[in-house]
This record gives structure tokens, sequence and C-alpha cells, in this order.
């Protein structure tokens, strides 16, 4: 049994050193693609918009917001990539057909866009840091708090990405996933605007916005690098997108094991 | 004409997607800017002062996909080979293609204006509009969405690089473009910033259309943004086709 799970574990690496191969000649250009997006943002709102009535920390605000977001970039092209080779090369059915359990192949997939988008994720502080200097206090962060934050949202990430590729039918389809599912979660999930301020104008949507995960994505992570206080708890948090994440997981392997028709 | 038809044939069949998929990116912001952002300190009238940059980034908005289905085109060689085959000058194909995206472009546009009044109601005060300059800014928003796309397919090398045209063009344009506060706050806030940003042509298509829809208090003259969208558009036209004629080796 031991010896089988240690087969597992080392199928398991390997078919994720081989994602990384990919992952490793791309990097340079996410990480400045990442910079002049994130650059961009974080310097117009933390120097051009307070001299529009915001408060002069919103830049800070948003910045975290921008950590959150790092991984939340990269779902659009990687559910584009999986339903491309869905629909054409099905490298998946190679991975499927290797002597270890099939959802191993999806959680595996899912593992690497979650490592992929805390990598993302964790390079948006430093590039912040630099651009906002003295507005953004190092000291505030919560350390564990905010690993713990980043991993949850990471892994949720990553069977966000799984799910809307087993529910997306072909590539022709695509713009809807970002126009109709990526940025109203992102957008009405509180980028801009933190869930007390949303609270106070209209309780309703505020309870309703309480089922979009975005939310305790940018509260948790505000919580975690800004001070908990104005945020939702930073725990709970965590422990939603651990629920989302755990249903999200489930409902795409469900659908992908009836769409790649495997056992 | 002909095959400007056949082009508008095949848009029908997906134009009503596009647009809802419009109405979704625009409202959300609208509702969002206009009802919980001056909450956070933002003036009342900032819903409709956003409402008017979506109306014209309603054509930014197609411009990665239509870059996109061009260099598809492109890559497989496909109806824009046939098309230069066909016994008519080469330039003209692109002319036509140009064409096609500036009605795609006025048509989205178009569609943005009454969902803004719907969405934002007593905000959004309709006396202001001068219609003359509205729709002068509509079609010379439209011809520049044409050329640049031409410009940007021109200048990316093949599908797999599509990723550039929103991270390294259309992003820092759209955003330093003046799309969250007017050229007239730039320049109190880093005076050298805007006077560089006079040379990013989406910073005329948002005072343009501002002054066109909100009255010209506050924003740059809007002919002065007509007139430098049309030499933009004829910068970005001549530098694509150049580059187009390299890249499809065409005569």
């Amino acid at each position: 049994m031991s010896l089988s799970y240690s087969f597992y574990f080392n199928v398991f690496r390997q078919l994720l050193a081989a994602e990384f191969i990919v992952f490793k000649a791309n990097f340079k250009d996410k990480i400045i693609d990442l910079f002049i997006w994130v650059g961009i943002t974080a310097a117009i709102m933390g120097y051009v918009m307070p001299a529009f009535g915001l408060a002069a920390d919103y830049g800070v605000f948003q910045l975290a917001g921008l950590v959150a977001s790092g991984g939340l970039f990269e779902v659009f092209p990687s559910v584009m990539n999986l339903v491309s080779d869905f629909e054409g090369d099905k490298q998946i059915d190679y991975q499927l057909i290797l002597p270890v359990p099939s959802w191993l192949i999806m959680v595996k997939t899912a593992t690497f866009y979650a490592l992929n988008a805390i990598i993302l994720g964790v390079s948006v502080i430093p590039m912040g840091k630099l651009v906002l200097w003295y507005q953004f206090d190092l000291t505030k962060i919560n350390i564990i708090q905010t690993i713990a934050i980043i991993i949850a949202i990471s892994i949720f990430y990553g069977f966000f990405t799984l799910w809307l590729a087993s529910r997306l039918e072909n590539t022709l389809k695509i713009g809807s996933v970002w126009c109709r599912v990526i940025f109203p979660l992102w957008f009405l999930g509180g980028f801009q605007f933190s869930w007390m301020v949303l609270h106070k104008l209209f309780p309703t949507f505020a309870y309703v916005n309480l089922i979009n995960p975005m939310t305790y994505i940018m509260e948790g992570i505000r919580g975690a690098l800004l001070g908990q206080e104005g945020y939702l708890n930073v725990w709970l948090c965590a422990l939603a997108l651990a629920g989302f994440s755990l249903v999200f997981g489930l409902d795409s392997i469900r659908r992908l094991k009836k769409r790649l028709d495997y056992v | 004409m002909q095959l400007l038809r056949a082009d508008l044939q095949v848009w029908r069949q997906t134009v009503m997607t596009t647009v809802i998929d419009l109405w979704y990116w625009s409202g959300i912001q609208a509702g969002i800017m206009g009802y919980i952002m001056p909450a956070l300190g933002l003036a009342p009238g900032y819903g409709v002062f956003i409402v008017a940059g979506l109306v014209i980034g309603a054509g930014f908005f197609s411009v990665f996909r239509m870059v996109a289905h061009l260099m598809r085109d492109i890559d497989r060689k496909h109806e824009i080979f046939y098309h230069m085959t066909l016994p008519i000058p080469s330039w003209l194909v692109l002319i036509k293609k140009a064409a096609f995206i500036a009605f795609n472009s006025a048509f989205l546009v178009v569609c943005v204006l009454p969902m803004g009044k719907v969405l934002l109601w007593y905000q959004f005060d309709l006396t202001k509009v001068s219609v003359m300059a509205t729709l002068a800014m509509i079609v010379s928003s439209s011809i520049f969405y044409a050329f640049y796309i031409l410009w940007l397919a021109g200048i990316v090398k093949n599908s797999s690089k599509m990723g550039i045209v929103w991270t390294r063009f259309n992003f820092p344009l759209w955003f330093l473009g003046c799309f969250q506060f007017s050229w007239q706050v730039l320049h109190k806030v880093c005076p050298v910033l805007a006077y560089i940003n006079l040379a990013n042509p989406v910073t005329y298509l948002m005072e343009g259309i501002r002054a066109a829809l909100l009255g010209q208090d506050g924003f740059l003259n809007v002919w002065l943004c007509v007139l430098a969208l049309l030499v933009f558009s004829l910068l970005c036209g001549l530098d694509g086709m150049r580059r187009l004629k390299r890249k499809l080796d065409y005569v």
C-alpha cells in the first residue's frame, strides 16, 4: 500500500516538474507583464486617485487586491490552454493512461495552477513596495496569516481553473468566461471596495456577495497585509476558500470524468 | 462592398454575444463607480465620468478580439490571403478590413450609451450632451480603433504572442490614458506625466468623449481631440500597412 502511494507521489512530482519546465520558459515574460499591470495600477491608485477624493492610503488598499489578483489573471489563459488541449492535442489523455488514479491527474493540474498563482501573487508584494514605498507599511503584515491566505487563494484558483475548463464547451466561447464569470466575480467581489463599505450602502447585496469567493479572497488578503480592522476575519476567509475549493474541485473532477470519458 | 457585406454577415451571428459581454463589463463598472465608490470619497458625479469613458472604451473592448481574429487568419493563411489574390489593389483589402472594424467599434460604442443612462438615470444629464461633438468623437474613435488594430496585427509576430497586446499595449494606454481621472487632474498631480500622456491616443479618446457628453468644462477641447485621433489613425494606418505588407508579402 505504502509502495503504491510512494509511486503515485513520484509520478505526481514528475508530471508537476514537467509542467514547470514549460512554465520556466515563459516566466520572464509573465513577470514583466505582471510588473506593468501592478506598477501602473498601484501608481495611479496611490498617487493620482487621491486627488479625486479617495483616501491617501487607497493605493495600498488596492495593492492588497492586486496581490490576490495576481493568480486570477492566470486563470483565463490557463482555461484557454486546457480547453484547447481537450479539443486538439489531447495531451491530457496520455496522462490519464498512466498507472495512477485519474483524479490524481486532475489534482496535479490544479496543483500546478495553484503553485503558479502563489509565485505570481507573492511577486506582487515587492513590486508594490517598490512603487508605493512609504505608503506600504510592511510592519502591518501578519506573516502567518499572509502565507495561509495566499495558499488558500492559490488552491482556490487551481480548482476554479479546472472547474471553468470543465464547464466551457469550446474555445470559441472563451471570451464570455472573462466577461460573464471572472470579471463580475472579481469586480463585484470587492476589488475596489471593502465588504464593510458595501454592507453600509447595500446590506442585502453585501450578504448576497458572501456567496462570491472573490469577496473572501479580497477581504482575507487585506486583513493579512493591512491589519484585521475593517475586513472580514482572515481565518474565516481561509476556511470559506477551502470550502469553495472543495466544491469546485469535486464538481470539476465529476464533469471532466464525463467529458474526457475516463474511469 | 461585397467583401464588406460578407464580413457583416458573419458579424451578425456573433454580435449579440459581444453586446451582452460588453453590457456585463460596462454595467458592472458603471454601477460600482456610480453607487459604491462615492462612499469611498469620490465625487457623486464620478459614475457618469466613468460611463463616458466606458462609452468610448467599448471600441477598445473589441481590440483584443479583433487582433486575435486577424492574427489567427494570418497564421493559418486563410481569408486574407484569398482576398489578396482578387483583382483589386492589396491595400484596398486592408482598408476594407479597417472599415469593418470601424463599423463594429461604432456599433459597440452606441450600444453602451443607453445602458449608461438606464443604470445611472438621474446622474446622467442628457441635456449636457453635444450631439455633433459626440458623433464626431464616435466616428474619429472608430477610425482610430480600426487602424490601431491593423497596426497591432502588424506588430505582433504570431498568435502565440497575443498576450502582449493586452499587457504591453492596451492596458498601459488605457489605464494611463485618463480612464479613471481627467487630464487636468493628472496635470495638477504630475505635470511631466501629463505632457508625456499627450502622446497617448487614449487620452484624446477619454477627454474628447467626456467633453462631448458631459460638457467642455474641465476637459481637453473636443475638436482638438478629434483632430489628434485622426492624426494617430493616419500614423497607425501608414505604419500598420507597411508592416502588414512585409508580413503578408503582398505587392
